[in-house]
């Protein structure tokens, strides 16, 4: 694993180079004493980002329960978005320990400062948007959370991953469930779910961030708090979501590459989603504009966020 | 508008309390740490452990305010019990 070299810019740090000599052992870390500096500001962004994904979900598919086509699908979103909730605790509770305040990061910072993925800021249109989140979304998710909890140096937070990942396998076998089915309801319903795969895949495939040959932040690998880089996850992602579209006659802009051996994107990354459209341009950009669109993230994340922090809850919930 | 919460009633104050979760799946299993939650009081802390640690249909389980835990091999550290 060429990416868990060292880091080449501290030799003149011991402690850092002790440090991740010991995680490329397989050796694990199980409180902050045992942290260098770096290693903790790394570690406290993976979870902040990983705590903020997890209460996204709850603006995203709350629409998704209200438009369900029935009592079992309803069912099954909201157990969905309990899952999540639950694991936005966990990662909170977690996050405390770090010394910072649960309360106050979900309802009184900005919700512009969430570190939310592009993938989780569109309004769900309908039960098949739904479906599609799962099957492609929660897939991509699943992908990382496993290779975190496989690898991550720090034991607590891999630990913590089992109950998530027992979780989340569900949620994808319930995308699966749900696009099989859509896809038997005739041409006009097999038509629209190809239009949400159009939407989503390309979210899915940005999922894992930049291509390795431009990421420059290798910090997460020099200290085994993920073991694969952003290319090999997205792979793994590929050889899940293609066959399976594939199989049922759904056309995705990536196919299996006999010579490499591996699933290639049939466009170059970077590219843009045009707002106006609803449509990506599959032209390739720079990563600084595509940077600048992440970064301006989309229309549903800062109101949907914002409506958890201001709904009005009364005073007999409990 | 800003939603109005009464922090005592749902945070306890100003100082989070924090309870850990035990359970086992079946009887010959044992009792393993499963997780750790922040409630202000036993009874919403009963409520948050069903939430959040409902992926098990435990044979039993049980909640422990993390102030009652004597730490021995972590004695000194910041940690009183691992989160997990």
């Amino acid at each position: 694993m060429a990416q868990v070299a060292l880091a080449r810019d501290t030799r003149d740090e011991p402690n850092e180079v002790a440090l991740q000599t010991r995680v490329k052992a397989g050796g694990t870390l199980e409180d902050i004493s045992e942290m260098t500096p770096r290693y903790r500001d790394v570690l406290v962004a993976t979870m902040s980002i990983a705590a903020d994904l997890e209460i996204m979900t709850l603006p995203l598919d709350l629409d998704a329960m209200q438009f369900a086509p029935c009592i079992g699908d309803r069912i099954a979103v909201a157990s969905a978005l309990q899952d999540e909730m639950g694991h936005a605790q966990v990662m909170f509770r977690m996050l405390e320990e770090f010394g910072f305040d649960a309360y106050e990061r979900v309802f009184e910072r900005d919700p512009a400062t969430f570190k939310t993925f592009f993938m989780l800021e569109w309004n769900l249109k309908d039960p098949i948007d739904m479906a599609m989140s799962h099957l492609i979304g929660d897939q991509a998710g699943y992908i990382t959370t496993c290779d975190l909890e496989e690898h991550c140096s720090f034991g607590p937070y891999s630990r913590s991953l089992r109950k998530v990942n027992f979780e989340e396998q569900f949620h994808v076998k319930r995308g699966e469930y749900s696009v099989r089915h859509y896809m038997q309801l005739g041409p006009e319903v097999r038509k629209r779910v190809q239009e949400s795969l159009d939407f989503w895949f390309p979210l899915g495939a940005e999922w894992f961030g930049a291509t390795d040959d431009v990421k420059s932040r290798m910090d997460q690998l020099h200290y085994k708090i993920r073991g694969s880089s952003n290319d090999q996850l997205r792979q793994i992602w590929l050889s899940r979501v293609v066959p399976f579209c594939e199989q049922l006659g759904l056309k995705v802009p990536a196919h299996f590459d006999g010579e490499k051996g591996i699933y290639v994107l049939d466009f170059e990354m970077p590219i843009l989603f045009n707002e106006e459209t609803g449509k990506w341009d599959f032209r390739k950009v720079t990563w600084a504009e595509k940077l600048a669109q992440w970064k301006r993230g989309g229309s549903k994340k800062v109101p949907g966020l914002r409506r958890i922090q201001s709904e009005l809850w009364g005073h007999d919930l409990w | 508008m800003k939603k109005v919460i009464d922090r005592r009633l749902e945070l306890g104050g100003d100082k989070p309390e924090f309870y850990e979760i035990f359970a086992r799946r079946s009887s010959a299993e044992a009792l393993t740490h499963i997780g750790s939650i922040e409630a202000p009081n036993a009874e919403l802390a009963e409520a948050r452990a069903w939430f959040v640690y409902d992926h098990e249909p435990w044979k039993e389980m049980c909640i422990v305010p993390t102030s009652a835990i004597i730490p021995i091999t972590e004695r000194g550290s910041d940690v009183k019990v691992k989160v997990v």
